[in-house]
């Protein structure tokens, strides 16, 4: 088994814990609190090798606070990740700005070279059909664009429809799977363990950059 | 000023409540200097003693706590006596209250009669209680009714009422005979709008019979209970002339208004840069309120911390708060607010911790698997990552246990805060994460963050472990030390008793049919020295017919167990107004005080017993039927004697102490 950390990102009340909640119990709840400062779960998907065979992926997910009061603790969230969420919200113009400063943020202070960073748009069902059309505020065109130019990958969802929430994971964890399997191999062949990776013995410290996926 | 709305009282009983010192934060909680118009020297003059009844206990048992509370006997110091005549009447108490009778102190009601109803019957306590009265004279009109019956007796009539029902458990007989205490309890008191905020609606605020108001010094609203922006902003001006009016004019701020013919009351809480004001008309006492605008405060401050609250301000003194606040912020105010008001919340109004009654040697051996966790990880978590660590069952708000540095405790208004937040986060159904919270501790250092990591255990029972580091990056060295410590509470099998299952052998609360004191409904017991109390499990009998219901089974009726727990929190509250001051200093170090309530137009009774020692504090309330003092007496020196011989099991002593 393999152990990722994601963090999502994003403004308030865009739906990161919704996003979440659908894809680790896969329910939505109408009237979701407000996070605070973080939380934290895990949850595993299976992804294909190249020899067709399953691997298992483990996403260690840290879902932050939108609110800007807590900005000061993000740094602590997206330290380590391998994989950051930027969310915004496909009927609030200004949130994809926000999206924008937190994708400067992470690729200011992050270095790893191989984060991935998956621009998401949330509540698309809020402008299905023909009638709802006027309520998005962000076009799909615009912000793909944007994600071009930036390297990132990008997708729109729904959490509450559950449109796209899984594949935007599935997708993260075979993007991953495939830019660390070289160096997992190395790994592998180190410690002889065909595949496997031993979850049971505890990791040094989280902050240690040594880590199986670093 | 006294022309808004009728609401405000002339200027006569305005200028008689101006009178304040400096707030003293005591065990007590908040302390006003200044007295009310009863003299301490009162409870001497009474004589009416217990030793003077003919029914004091006699038993080896029941001596012990006479020689713990200095060797005195306890006095009968009030004989409350409150009529009320129907459930349209408002709160109880715009009594005068502590009149000065020569032989009792009585309460008397006075109240508008502007609800329909025959007009308010005040009994003389001397019909009812007078001195020795041969209770056989009493009528009696129903067969609960024991007055004077010798105790044999009232043990056979307390088993008639408590009707022996075969034990249903899980739907299957469990064949065992088990009394149940009925949880028929009359309600004297009026039945408003329940656990309804409203904050949309225009109507009326002065229909409501409690509303709390935060606003800036600038007269900005914050936050408001009830009622809509456009209403709470003409109010705050009108609280900000006053607060400052008394500040200009007098060194001291302003605590109350009281307006004693319509009883209600307006209480004042200035802490520059925020007002707070309650407005009840419920009757409770000046510190009581004040209490509890100081825990709606220190939300705010856990929240905000009171450095960056007077940054916000100091910089501009119009700064609206609300744009800083999150809706998670007004979210828990509503419920604290909530709390306070339509729930059985005696935490603050005792300034204790409600604690998990468990096996004394099975919570040693919970605090000793801390501690050995503590000692064997202490590669992993350097001392001083963890503060302080808590098991805790959030159902209702109960303490398992404690981890702490050996001379620090945290002040019970933040554990209060923090229990609120824990179950802020259950009941938003994310049992399956663990969250890392930035909180302040107002009384602990209200200038800065800590970092709790908390762990749900198990969603049925709501049970959580907290962890507190002042390290914003510890997140991971006390996640892993939970998943460790919590291996070992697995492996070493107490889990069981951290995470009860309802109806299980390992059952953590007690019922009040486990408890030897007949004819008991419901009381709390804080033991003062641990700062905790205990109460029975709320037995909340939905239909009437399945005694058997827990709280977590009935929720098909919240809205009657939100009821009923209003109820009781309504006769303890009365019940711990008799024994203190308006300021909340307690009339007697030891004394006891009997409240007897009446409807008129039922025939419905209800006797209550407030009882202090240094000690303890006890609250009780009688069944239904029970009219004679004697019988709750006695029933409340079996139900002391019980908690006294159990004190090991009730309360949690030092805690896991490094």
């Amino acid at each position: 088994m393999l152990q990722f950390k994601l963090v999502l990102l994003g403004d308030s009340s865009v739906g990161k814990s919704s996003i979440v909640h659908r894809f680790v119990k896969d329910t939505f709840d109408e009237l979701r609190e407000s996070t605070i400062g973080a939380a934290f779960l895990s949850q595993t998907i299976k992804v294909e090798s190249e020899d067709q065979q399953e691997v298992v992926i483990k996403f260690e997910i840290w879902d932050t606070a939108g609110q800007e009061r807590y900005k000061s603790l993000a740094p602590m969230y997206y330290r380590n990740a391998n994989a950051a969420l930027v969310v915004y919200d496909v009927t609030q113009e200004d949130s994809l700005n926000k999206a924008k400063a937190w994708v400067e943020e992470l690729k200011n202070k992050v270095g790893d070279e191989d984060l991935v960073i998956f621009l998401v748009g949330n509540k698309v069902d809020l402008c299905e059909g023909s009638d709802n059309e006027d309520k998005r505020a962000v076009a799909a065109t615009l912000a793909k664009q944007y994600a071009e130019d930036q390297g990132l990958m990008f997708d729109e969802v729904s959490a509450k429809t559950g449109h796209g929430v899984k594949e935007v994971f599935q997708a993260i964890g075979q993007r991953l799977y495939d830019t660390k399997k070289e160096e997992l191999a190395t790994r592998q062949r180190g410690n002889g363990n065909d595949g496997q990776v031993d979850i049971n013995v505890p990791r040094p410290s989280t902050n240690d950059t040594t880590g199986c996926c670093s | 000023m006294a022309s808004s709305n009728g609401n405000f009282p002339d200027v006569r009983s305005l200028r008689s409540v101006k009178s304040s010192q400096t707030l003293k934060v005591a065990n007590q909680g908040l302390k006003l200097g200044s007295k009310g118009a009863a003299s301490p020297t009162l409870s001497v003059n009474l004589g009416n003693t217990i030793g003077d009844t003919s029914l004091l206990p006699t038993g080896n048992d029941d001596s012990q706590y006479e020689d713990n509370s200095g060797g005195s006997l306890p006095r009968i110091l009030s004989i409350g006596n409150l009529s009320v005549m129907d459930n349209s009447l408002r709160s109880l108490s715009s009594a005068k209250r502590y009149g000065t009778a020569s032989n009792s102190i009585s309460r008397e009601i006075t109240r508008d009669t502007a609800t329909s109803g025959p007009a308010p019957i005040i009994q003389n306590d001397a019909d009812v209680y007078g001195t020795n009265t041969p209770l056989n004279t009493t009528p009696f009109d129903r067969n609960t009714d024991v007055g004077g019956a010798p105790e044999n007796l009232i043990d056979m009539l307390a088993e008639s009422i408590y009707s022996y029902a075969p034990s249903m458990i899980n739907g299957k007989s469990a064949g065992a005979k088990r009394p149940y205490v009925s949880n028929e309890i009359p309600n004297v008191f009026s039945v408003t709008e329940r656990d309804v905020i409203d904050q949309d609606s225009n109507s009326a605020l002065n229909k409501q019979d409690k509303n709390f108001l935060i606003i800036s010094y600038a007269g900005k609203p914050i936050y408001a209970m009830h009622g809509r922006d456009e209403q709470v902003v003409s109010f705050s001006g009108i609280i900000n002339t006053i607060v400052s009016y008394f500040q200009v004019n007098n060194e001291d701020s302003i605590k109350t208004i009281t307006s004693t013919n319509t009883g209600q009351k307006f209480a004042f809480l200035n802490k520059d840069p925020i007002i707070l004001m309650a407005y009840s008309t419920r009757g409770e006492t000046t510190s009581e309120l004040l209490d509890q605008l100081d825990f709606l405060y220190s939300y705010l401050l856990s929240s905000v911390t009171e450095r960056q609250l007077h940054k916000l301000f100091s910089r501009r003194s119009n700064f609206d708060l609300r744009t800083f606040l999150e809706h998670t912020d007004f979210e828990n105010l509503n419920d604290l607010c909530l709390q306070i008001t339509n729930r059985l919340y005696p935490d603050l109004l005792l300034n204790a911790l409600q604690s998990n009654p468990l096996r004394k040697s099975v919570r040693a051996k919970i605090h000793d698997a801390i501690l050995n966790q503590l000692s064997g990880d202490s590669d992993l978590i350097p001392r001083g990552t963890l503060l302080y660590g808590l098991l805790l069952s959030t159902r209702q708000s109960k303490l398992t246990a404690v981890v702490r540095p050996r001379g620090h405790t945290l002040h019970t208004t933040d554990l209060q805060l923090l229990f609120c937040l824990v179950r802020r986060h259950m009941e938003s159904g994310s049992a399956s994460k663990e969250f890392w919270i930035p909180v302040c501790f107002p009384k602990f250092n209200s200038t800065g963050f800590l970092y709790a990591y908390i762990r749900f255990l198990s969603p049925e029972d709501k049970s959580a472990m907290v962890l507190i580091s002042a390290q914003k990056d510890a997140f991971f060295k006390l996640k892993l030390f939970g998943d460790r410590l919590w291996e070992r509470l697995v492996s070493d099998k107490l889990t069981t008793y951290i995470v009860p299952r309802g109806g299980g052998s390992a059952r953590c609360g007690f019922r009040v049919r486990d408890i030897p004191a007949p004819l008991v409904h419901h009381f709390v017991y804080k033991s003062r020295r641990f700062v905790q109390y205990v109460m029975p499990e709320v037995d909340y009998n939905v239909s009437g017919n399945n005694p058997f219901l827990d709280e977590s089974e009935s929720s098909g009726d919240p809205e009657g167990v939100v009821e009923y727990q209003r109820k009781l929190q309504s006769y303890y509250q009365q019940l711990h107004d008799s024994v203190v001051y308006d300021d909340g200093d307690p009339i007697n170090k030891s004394m006891l005080s009997f409240v007897k309530w009446s409807c008129h137009g039922a025939s419905v009774e209800v006797v209550g017993l407030a009882w202090v020692t240094p000690q303890f504090e006890l609250y009780l309330l009688c069944n239904d039927g029970v009219r004679g003092k004697e019988v709750a007496l006695r029933s409340a020196r079996r139900v002391v004697s019980w908690c006294r011989k159990h004190e090991a099991r009730l309360f949690i002593h030092d805690g896991a102490v490094f």
